[in-house]
């Protein structure tokens, strides 16, 4: 079990996620989960700083909340796809937002994942485990 | 506070109809009088005292009568223009009013939801990273603490999700999404779902339900929460060992679905509250009693019926929809 776990860990060593989200005890233990899971967490409490961000570091992962000072979150998304540096890079939606439109909007704008607040980190981060080590092609 | 906007839209309603229908009517009855009443009173006036037959008038009053006559047609034109007006006017103020009343509905649940959510969330990651050690190793002392906290968060979210669908039910904010599905499959997948839950308990289940499709016009999410909410009641109220059977069969242009549990009955006062909100039959149980309340809600919006049956050492529920959501007659 744990060298499975220290080659996971390790795999994830390299993997840079920006989380975006305007609730700094929120922010804060997200990147601790992040850390324990072995990726380098960087937060970005509003839209204007984390889009500086994207374009500063190589992010390889975003987890996006919706309601931000700063624009939206859904404006920061399109702002992202737009951009030649950040269109391809994942966003994974965390939100209290619980209407069927939003998470629509969310996908069609170009969103990985959407879930809903409060979900289980097993959920989020499975997901994210699941798009940034996609299984090796037989 | 769902009913209460629902008075209040009523009365609005209300008020709205009483000024375009009474108040305007009224107005424009006494305007009329009073305009038309001048060339009457005029015509008797010459009549009785210009001459005692009205084809000898003299060509001055004939003038006088039909400028008095053109005067209050016009008069009274621009009266009936007027009042048309407003009565646009106030048509546009009220669905104006109505929109505004549907985005402060929709910024309350978004708020509330936001409110509500967010610390929940903050605390569901706080105790993950608890009991994944990312904040130091935990006894399991410690960790059953935790997991009993984030079992506290889960039913915390289940009533908010559940408050705000109520809300959303009554406030009118939700329509249903109506597309092609099949009742029976519904049905199974929900019961599939929770076949463990029930062989956990000892229960055995006795389906009825064709394998056979029975093609429906429904929400389908909608319906699955419903059917979801009684097989969970079945699943809490049958003692182990016990028997729940369901059975769907197909009435003219009507499913009825009707599921049946052993067990304690429900006393014959309690068959209809049980559907009223946060009612519970034993207040010890898990949950919230808003399964039963959203059930009927759902069922009413695709214009079917649910209720409760107490039968000898068995209870059981009921459910008629038409096959076509809304269409009731034949």
């Amino acid at each position: 079990m744990y060298p499975r776990r220290l080659g996971k860990l390790m795999a994830n060593s390299e993997k840079n996620i920006l989380i975006v989200e305007d609730n700094r005890d929120q922010a804060q233990a997200l990147a601790m989960h992040a850390k324990g899971m072995g990726y380098l967490p960087k937060i970005a409490y509003d839209t204007i700083t984390a889009l500086m961000m994207l374009q500063q570091f190589k992010i390889d992962l975003v987890i996006l909340d919706l309601g931000l000072p700063g624009g939206g979150g859904l404006v920061m998304l399109e702002n992202m796809k737009k951009s030649f540096k950040t269109y391809d890079i994942p966003v994974v939606v965390l939100t209290a937002k619980i209407e069927a439109a939003s998470e629509q909007k969310a996908r069609e704008k170009g969103a990985s994942e959407y879930f809903i607040k409060p979900c289980s980190m097993e959920k989020l981060f499975g997901a994210i485990d699941a798009i940034l080590q996609p299984p090796a092609k037989k | 506070m769902a009913s209460k906007t629902k008075d209040a839209f009523e009365r609005e309603l209300r008020l709205l109809v009483w000024e375009l229908r009474d108040n305007p009517y009224r107005r424009f009855l006494v305007a009329f009088l009073v305009i038309w009443a001048i060339p009457f009173l005029t015509i008797v006036y010459l009549v009785m005292h210009g001459t005692e037959d009205p084809s000898q008038l003299s060509l001055g009053s004939t003038w006088l009568i039909l400028l008095l006559l053109f005067v209050s047609s016009v008069g009274g034109g621009l009266l009936a223009l007027r009042m048309l007006n407003n009565i646009l006017d106030k048509l546009v103020a009220y669905f104006i009013r109505a929109k505004r009343q549907d985005e402060l509905k929709s910024r309350f649940v978004a708020t509330i939801s936001h409110e509500l959510k967010s610390p929940l969330m903050v605390l569901q990651t706080n105790f993950s990273n608890l009991s994944a050690g990312f904040a130091g190793q935990i006894t399991e002392n410690q960790q059953a603490i935790v997991e009993t906290c984030q079992s506290v968060i889960d039913r915390m979210d289940q009533l908010i999700v559940g408050v705000l669908e109520l809300y959303k039910i009554e406030a009118g904010m939700i329509t249903l999404n109506l597309t092609d599905c099949d009742a029976a499959h519904l049905l199974h997948a929900q019961q599939s779902e929770m076949s463990s839950l029930f062989a956990q308990k000892g229960i055995e289940v006795i389906s009825k339900i064709p394998q056979s499709a029975f093609p429906v016009r429904w929400d389908g999410p909608k319906m699955s929460i419903v059917f979801n909410n009684l097989l969970s009641n079945a699943l809490k109220h049958t003692p182990g060992k016990g028997t729940v059977s369901t059975e769907l069969e197909v009435l003219d242009d009507f499913l009825k679905f009707e599921i049946q549990n052993t067990g304690e009955q429900i006393p014959k006062e309690h068959l209809e509250t049980i559907f009223a909100r946060f009612e519970k039959l034993h207040p010890e149980m898990e949950g919230y009693g808003l399964g039963l309340a959203i059930s009927r809600d759902i069922i009413e919006a695709h214009g079917g019926r649910i209720w409760a049956e107490s039968r000898p050492l068995k209870n059981c529920f009921i459910i008629y929809v038409p096959k076509e959501a809304g269409k009731t007659n034949g």
